[in-house]
């Protein structure tokens, strides 16, 4: 199954469901999409909060205003299955997958960001 | 240790808190509607105990909405309603001390429904990571915990609709270990296609399609039990710290409690129901003649309804107490079913009257008291509360008014 051509996340445009399918290897059983520069989505820090807002929910307490980028995730209220919520949400908005030893290391809205576009700009 | 009530939250489907429950129980309205197409043929349940015009959406804050099923909602809102009515102030309270133990017998229908339909369409990666937690029979209990900071014995009990008042016997243990506080009762939210699919297999359902008639416990017509949705809230404190912080009320105290098994069907040995009722009576420390009401289980079928009136007939003699059934006004609530009918003893004991049982007109055996059509007013001291779950469950509780 190919895991970009699957509808996504309730409220970001999709943005690999026109490419066409990958195919599953060895190293890509899912058969993500190999992207190219040209092809290449920003992913921004909007986008990450629209996420915490409208996919996982937002703590009431939580002003998203400011500049919450090097706010940690516990700061905002998540705990750890929120944040993976999170990032199960990034993924498939960005038919991308995050390494699930990594999540753990993301402890911001910044430093994921800074890592999602790391891995969208990485040319296969 | 004596263990009291001091606070009640009720979501019913003839009353969305406490009070206007207990206003139309009292009128015999019911909130038994038609749910025709809801459950997916060949179900036959056209008829179920709703909730009016309530969205848990409303009360619920958006970071809990997404992760909780409407059955956890409705419990956190039962839960502010009875800590509340307690007039309780956690924070003069050691949150070891405080518990939460609720009954569940089915968990998070309807949000399991919306990830099975996402992993089925749309395949394993869209099912949310909340799934893990929100269908679990302690989510109800975990969310409540976590809400109000209660880190003190936690747990659930299922045992079928039997749980709403094994909780009781658990909330009571949990106090005679030091605990001062604990959150206890049961809630259910069993209306949807998957959960009624899931009921589809039960031979108990009603398939009688007029919501006046599809559930008619002790009457010859029986026909079935039809579900509904909701349940209560008790808070259930130690009486010596309920005094010492000056409660602004007590409800009632939980006099004794016995909960028993069925044996084998086949095994010629009789049910589990009556030694339920006599063994919760010696740890009472009450003879039947001191029971002033029964707030009976009322299968709504023709087996289950003998049975119990064998039960009631062989312990109190025929005619020897009061025996109502309110929950002809709600239908069954699995979970929810009989903590919402301690919270409506002592309601009837606060009141001093015992409220109807609707619908039944042609009663199964002389020898049953039933309170009919219309409330009794009555000197009520101690109420007795029986319910019985599929699969073998009985349990029997005593509420006694102080004083």
């Amino acid at each position: 199954m190919n895991r970009a051509a699957r509808p996504l996340c309730f409220a970001i445009q999709p943005i690999f469901v026109t490419r066409p399918l990958g195919t599953p290897t060895p190293e890509n059983p899912w058969g993500d999409h190999q992207r190219t520069r040209e092809t290449m989505p920003e992913f921004t820090l909007q986008d990450i909060i629209h996420i915490m807002r409208e996919n996982v929910g937002a703590d009431e307490s939580v002003d998203f205003d400011t500049d919450i980028s090097n706010t940690t995730y516990e700061e905002l209220g998540y705990d750890s299955l929120a944040v993976m919520e999170i990032m199960s949400c990034v993924e498939q908005n960005f038919g991308m997958r995050i390494d699930e030893e990594v999540t753990t290391d993301l402890k911001t809205p910044g430093e994921t960001v800074t890592y999602v576009n790391k891995i969208l700009t990485a040319v296969v | 240790m004596n263990a009291v009530i001091t606070g009640l939250g009720v979501l019913a489907p003839n009353g969305l808190d406490t009070e206007e429950y207990w206003k139309a129980t009292l009128e015999g309205r019911s909130g038994l509607v038609s749910v025709e197409g809801v459950a997916p043929s060949p179900t036959p349940v056209s008829v179920a105990g709703r909730l009016p015009d309530y969205s848990p959406d409303d009360s619920t804050p958006a970071r809990l909405r997404i992760q909780t099923d409407r059955w956890t909602q409705m419990g956190l809102l039962c839960t502010e309603e009875a800590l509340g009515d307690a007039d309780l102030d956690l924070s003069g309270l050691d949150p070891y001390e405080c518990g939460v133990i609720t009954a569940s017998a089915s968990g998070g229908n309807l949000f399991v429904q919306k990830e099975i339909q996402n992993l089925y369409a749309k395949g394993p990666a869209t099912v949310t990571a909340y799934q893990s937690i929100a269908w679990f029979y302690a989510a109800t209990t975990g969310q409540i915990s976590i809400r109000h900071g209660l880190k003190g014995p936690c747990g659930v009990l299922v045992s079928e609709q039997a749980g709403g008042l094994d909780v009781l016997g658990e909330a009571r243990r949990a106090l005679r270990k030091g605990s001062k506080m604990i959150v206890s009762g049961g809630l259910e939210a069993p209306i949807g296609p998957y959960a009624l699919t899931c009921q589809s297999s039960d031979p108990r359902l009603s398939a009688v399609s007029d919501p006046h008639r599809a559930y008619l416990p002790f009457d010859r017509a029986a026909s079935g039990h039809i579900p509904g949705e909701g349940g209560a809230i008790l808070i259930i404190e130690d009486a010596d710290s309920a005094r010492e912080r000056a409660a602004p009320r007590v409800y009632g105290e939980i006099a004794g409690g016995a909960a028993t098994f069925d044996p084998r069907p086949d095994s010629g040995r009789p049910p589990g129901l009556a030694r339920a009722v006599r063994v919760a009576l010696e740890a009472a420390d009450l003879s039947p003649d001191m029971v002033d009401v029964v707030f009976a289980d009322g299968a709504g079928t023709v087996e289950g309804d003998r049975q119990e009136a064998e039960a009631l007939v062989e312990v109190f003699g025929p005619r020897g107490v009061p025996i109502t059934c309110p929950k002809t006004m709600v239908g069954r609530l699995y979970a929810g079913g009989a903590s919402l009918d301690a919270a409506t003893a002592l309601l009837a004991l606060r009141d001093q009257v015992v409220p109807p049982t609707i619908g039944v007109t042609d009663p199964i055996h002389d020898g049953l008291d039933l309170v009919l059509g219309a409330p009794r007013e009555a000197r009520l001291r101690t109420a007795l509360i029986l319910a019985r779950g599929i699969g073998g469950f009985n349990s029997a509780v005593v509420l006694r008014r102080e004083g």
